[in-house]
């Protein structure tokens, strides 16, 4: 408990004033690591994290740092590259040129091969399509082990210099290298080395290249000394700028970010992204205040975290999906993502419209400064007009192209100034007032027209459908109309069909609909929480499902079929499907909120943002799938506190029967909030839960057991990964057959039997070495097994 | 005719060497090496006129080195003599060089003003660095001029510098480099 308070405190948030970005953390590695320069940071098939330092190999997991030695004690090295090749080994390159590698069972090996290993830094390493590993260096040119032999290319084979800096493997197997003069691509096929350059002829606008990254296609980020960043086209063949240089000194690290964000680390002008969706890269504002010097490594998680290590000893990290702003405005209480993703906030005075910067935070410039709106909802009719629907003074129309504002007033005879909500179908744009439904023709530009093209439903019971919280639109292009006290209506055609529940669940108060991937209905109801509507049945889904709270202010659909969640107390991602939940809060930067009401959008990206009060975030709707479960994995297991080699030993004599597991399950998002759930198969008979990482047994009987471990982040284990180990404690050989059978001979072979028992009782005991080295997967049957080694 | 193409192109070949190893070498002997630290309470200057190089065009090559102990200026004799003893401890490290190459590729034998790229080992107070620093190159009539600036962090160079004299003494100091380099006379 203490550690895991540790760990909680040992996490600080980096700044208070936050721009559009993701929060960043510090992690505390130790007063031990303090100033130990980082390298080369990397991420197993496992997840965990390893880090290439000063002071040797380091293993990360969120928590705790550990040191991993891959030499002998009295021997230190500098890891400077870090690499896990297809047959999950990891390869450590280190400044003197030596290499090492760890197993799949993570021992460890010096790289000893008859060639010698390089004589001087090794600054990056990879593996071909062919499966050969390749080492570059600074100063001898580039290795390449084909698993037999190790080959070296350098200036005699063509290299244009061998001080190589980077050095990636592309889709197309080949390997680029970051020279001094310009990049060389290779390949090293039937032990033929081929060398093609690309320099300043080809449209390099520098000949010394740091830093390389390619992404799935084949493109090739490319960071200069001097000049930023390039861009290789692998369609066209051609490099160009695909943004201005703005300030950023040498690139030192990339990494992309679901596959269309590039990160990029730079030597001292801090760390930088770049997408398509703005035509600058923006520097991270919120960590400009910590000074971290050079940017040694950049990393890209599978849980959508990105890790930055620095040459000054500092990790820092960041869930990528969610970014946040606070601005200095009036009460926000809508929002709304215009054609060009463009973000108007409605707030209780004025409207606003959020203005990405290149080197300053985003900020939230007033619109239209001459009118004090009270706006309750937003909304963008196919002609560009922004719909101003207010509290109080009825509806507006604003022209942005012209800066033309129409005032409507109220869009009902009688009433019609609380405009609660706009949606549109193909064909009608739907106001919710508090005195009932109003449509208007899609087809018709507002601002041309005048009030009477407005239309009051006539809703069920000859009513007008007051009290709509929200007008929703589904899939199917048809409007459902959420209720504050009949639960839901939706217009099928000229039919009102409403869903209030059922004699178990009735549905009153529902403050906004959304629909999934799945086509299932969801409500956020007031009595129920979440209550998903499939066909005619409803599932409700409240605390004992997973819902944190049930004071909901806000839900919508992200495109990659997740609903995003705002209440009080931070932010729940909710997979419809499984219906697994996952929470953020401190993480994400939220302490407390005052959760809008129905405040959400969705820009054409798929991406949601929802408001607090005063804060906005956003949560970028990934196209690959991020990991949603911890990863799972056993550490170590010890018998009578002796660690032993689990990947091999399997089996253990009748005296060897306490044991101890201690695992881990990988969660770096939130790793204080990971809670663990084991079974020992063969002896427990129920799961055991705790937030304890080592669970023992003493005094285990001889059989065959299975330790079984599942962690995760949110106290629910439905199909978590898990880790196992099987193992078989012997019978004691007074129990076992032979010895039975020797008892029935005749006396005299009992007495001499006796003798020998005697003897081996007297030399058995519990720190004694007593495993039997099988393979691993095999167990060994008690009934198979043979005398206990001693 | 294709023997004809082979003995052209030998021909250029050997001429193309010959012109190379034709060129000769550049040297300096009294090349200007200034260096200032602008801290908050004080300002330093001083400056050597005996810095040294020598630059091989056909390898790129160059070394450059000064004597610690040939900078005059500092705005008293007893800060030189602390300067020279106690930060750069001139008697432990007399020299301090910068040896390496260009990353440009620099047409010798084409007069004008070149922007070009100097990598090396840089070797002060007996720490070496790495650095990549620009200057500007102008060639004319045989002879070479080299102009650079560029800051050397005191810290990269195990140079501590006491607290109570940090407002005093830059983390960064200034130098200015300006060094003309005349072809050696063939033997």
């Amino acid at each position: 408990m203490s550690r895991l308070l540790l760990a909680i405190t040992a996490m600080f948030v980096l700044a208070s004033g936050i721009a559009q970005e993701p929060k960043f953390i510090q992690h505390d590695l130790g007063d031990e690591n303090v100033g130990v320069p980082m390298h080369a940071v990397m991420q197993d098939h496992q997840c965990m994290i390893w880090l290439g330092t000063e002071k040797g190999l380091m293993q990360y997991d969120g928590m705790v740092l550990r040191s991993v030695p891959v030499s002998s004690p009295d021997t230190a090295i500098q890891v400077t590259a870090l690499f896990e090749d297809k047959d999950s080994r990891i390869w450590i390159g280190t400044a003197s040129g030596k290499i090492f590698y760890l197993d799949k069972t993570r021992k460890a090996h010096a790289f000893d091969i008859e060639e010698g290993n390089p004589a001087k830094s090794i600054t990056s390493i990879t593996q071909d399509a062919q499966g050969y590993i390749w080492f570059a260096t600074y100063g001898e040119g580039v290795y390449v082990y084909t698993g037999s032999r190790l080959f070296n290319i350098g200036e005699d084979d063509g290299l244009r210099g061998e001080d190589i800096y980077t050095m990636i493997c592309t889709p197309d197997g080949k390997i680029w290298l970051g020279t001094d003069d310009g990049i060389n691509i290779c390949t090293f096929q039937q032990e033929a080395k081929r060398i093609e350059h690309m320099g300043l002829k080809d449209g390099l606008p520098d000949q010394i290249i740091t830093a390389l990254e390619s992404d799935e296609h084949g493109n090739v980020w490319i960071g200069t000394f001097e000049f930023g960043v390039v861009y290789y086209d692998a369609g066209s063949g051609k490099i160009s700028r695909p943004f201005a240089q703005q300030q950023m000194d040498a690139i030192t690290s990339f990494t992309i970010f679901d596959g269309k964000e590039v990160w990029i680390g730079t030597n001292s002008s801090g760390v930088w992204r770049y997408s398509e969706d703005h035509p600058f890269a923006r520097r991270f504002e919120n960590l400009r205040g910590f000074k971290f010097g050079r940017i040694s490594d950049l990393l890209s998680d599978l849980e959508g975290n990105i890790w930055l290590a620095t040459e000054e000893g500092k990790l820092f990290s960041a869930f990528r999906p969610f970014e946040s702003l606070e601005v200095n405005i009036p009460e926000i209480q809508a929002l709304h993502c215009d054609h060009l993703d463009q973000l108007w906030i409605g707030t209780k005075k004025g409207l606003y419209r959020i203005e990405a910067q290149s080197l300053t935070i985003s900020k939230a410039i007033r619109v239209l400064p001459q009118v004090d709106f009270n706006i309750k909802d937003l909304f963008e009719d196919g002609f560009y007009n922004i719909w101003i629907g207010t509290l109080d003074d009825g509806l507006y129309v604003f022209e942005p192209s012209t800066g033309k504002l129409k005032h409507i007033g109220p869009i009902l005879d009688n009433g019609g100034i609380t405009i609660m909500s706009v949606a549109a179908t193909k064909k009608e744009i739907w106001l919710a007032t508090l005195e009932g439904v109003v449509h208007f023709p899609a087809d018709r530009n507002i601002m041309e027209e005048n009030q009477s093209a407005f239309q009051a439903l006539r809703g069920p019971l000859n009513s007008n459908l007051p009290f709509v919280n929200q007008v929703f639109v589904d899939s199917k292009d048809r409007p459902w109309f959420a209720m504050n006290g009949e639960g839901v209506y939706c217009l099928d055609g000229n039919n009102f069909v409403q869903y209030k529940g059922n004699d178990s669940l009735e549905i009153k108060i529902v403050n906004a609909v959304c629909e999934d991937n799945q086509g299932h209905y969801w409500f956020n109801t007031i009595d129920f929480g979440l209550v998903e509507l499939i066909g005619t049945q409803y599932k409700p889904l409240g605390i004992k499902e997973g819902l944190d709270n049930m004071s909901l202010g806000t839900i919508r659909m992200a495109s990659n079929g997740e609903m995003v969640i705002l209440h009080d107390r931070g932010i729940d991602l909710m997979e419809p499907g499984r219906r697994h939940f996952m929470y953020y809060n401190d993480e994400i930067g939220i302490n407390e909120i005052e959760a809008g009401f129905n405040t959400g959008t969705n820009d054409s990206k798929g991406n949601t943002y929802i408001s607090g009060l005063n804060v906005i975030f956003k949560y970028f709707s990934t196209e690959h799938k991020l990991s949603i479960d911890p990863r799972t994995q056993l550490t170590q297991v010890t018998v009578f506190d002796k660690p032993i080699d689990f990947t091999e030993v399997h089996s253990f004599t009748y005296a060897h029967n306490y044991i101890s597991f201690s695992y881990v399950g990988l969660w770096y998002i939130s790793p204080s909030s990971v809670k663990y759930r084991y079974k020992l198969e063969g002896y427990d008979l129920q799961w055991k839960e705790s937030k304890d990482n080592v669970a023992s047994y003493s005094s285990l009987p001889p059989g065959t057991y299975t330790f079984v471990v599942m962690a995760s982040e949110n106290n629910f284990f439905l199909d978590e990964p898990s880790a196992s180990y099987t193992f078989t404690i012997a019978k004691p050989f007074w129990r076992q057959f032979w010895f039975i059978g020797l008892l029935t001979a005749p006396a005299q072979d009992i007495i001499l039997v006796g003798q020998i028992a005697r003897k081996t009782i007297c030399q058995a005991g519990p720190a004694e070495e007593g495993y039997d080295r099988i393979p691993a997967g095999r167990t060994q049957g008690a009934d198979q097994s043979p005398f206990p080694v001693q | 005719m294709f023997t004809r193409s082979v003995l052209i192109l030998s021909l250029f070949q050997g001429l193309t060497c010959f012109m190379f190893a034709q060129q000769p070498m550049l040297r300096a002997e009294s090349g200007l090496a200034q260096i200032k630290s602008e801290a908050p309470l004080e300002l330093i200057k001083a400056e050597s006129k005996a810095m040294r190089g020598l630059i091989e065009p056909a390898t790129k090559s160059f070394a450059f080195s000064v004597r610690v102990n040939s900078f005059e200026g500092f705005n008293s004799e007893i800060q030189q003599t602390h300067f020279m003893e106690n930060y750069l401890e001139q008697k432990k490290y007399p020299q301090a060089t910068f040896k390496g190459k260009f990353i440009e590729d620099i047409p010798f034998d084409t007069p004008g003003t070149y922007s070009v790229r100097a990598k090396g080992a840089m070797d002060i107070h007996g720490i070496v660095k790495e650095r990549i620093i620009r200057g500007t190159l102008t060639i004319h009539n045989g002879s070479a001029r080299i102009q650079a600036h560029f800051l050397v962090p005191v810290s990269d160079h195990g140079i501590t510098i006491p607290k109570i004299v940090m407002q005093k003494i830059a983390e960064e100091i200034d130098v200015n480099i300006d060094m003309e380099f005349k072809a050696e006379k063939a033997e």
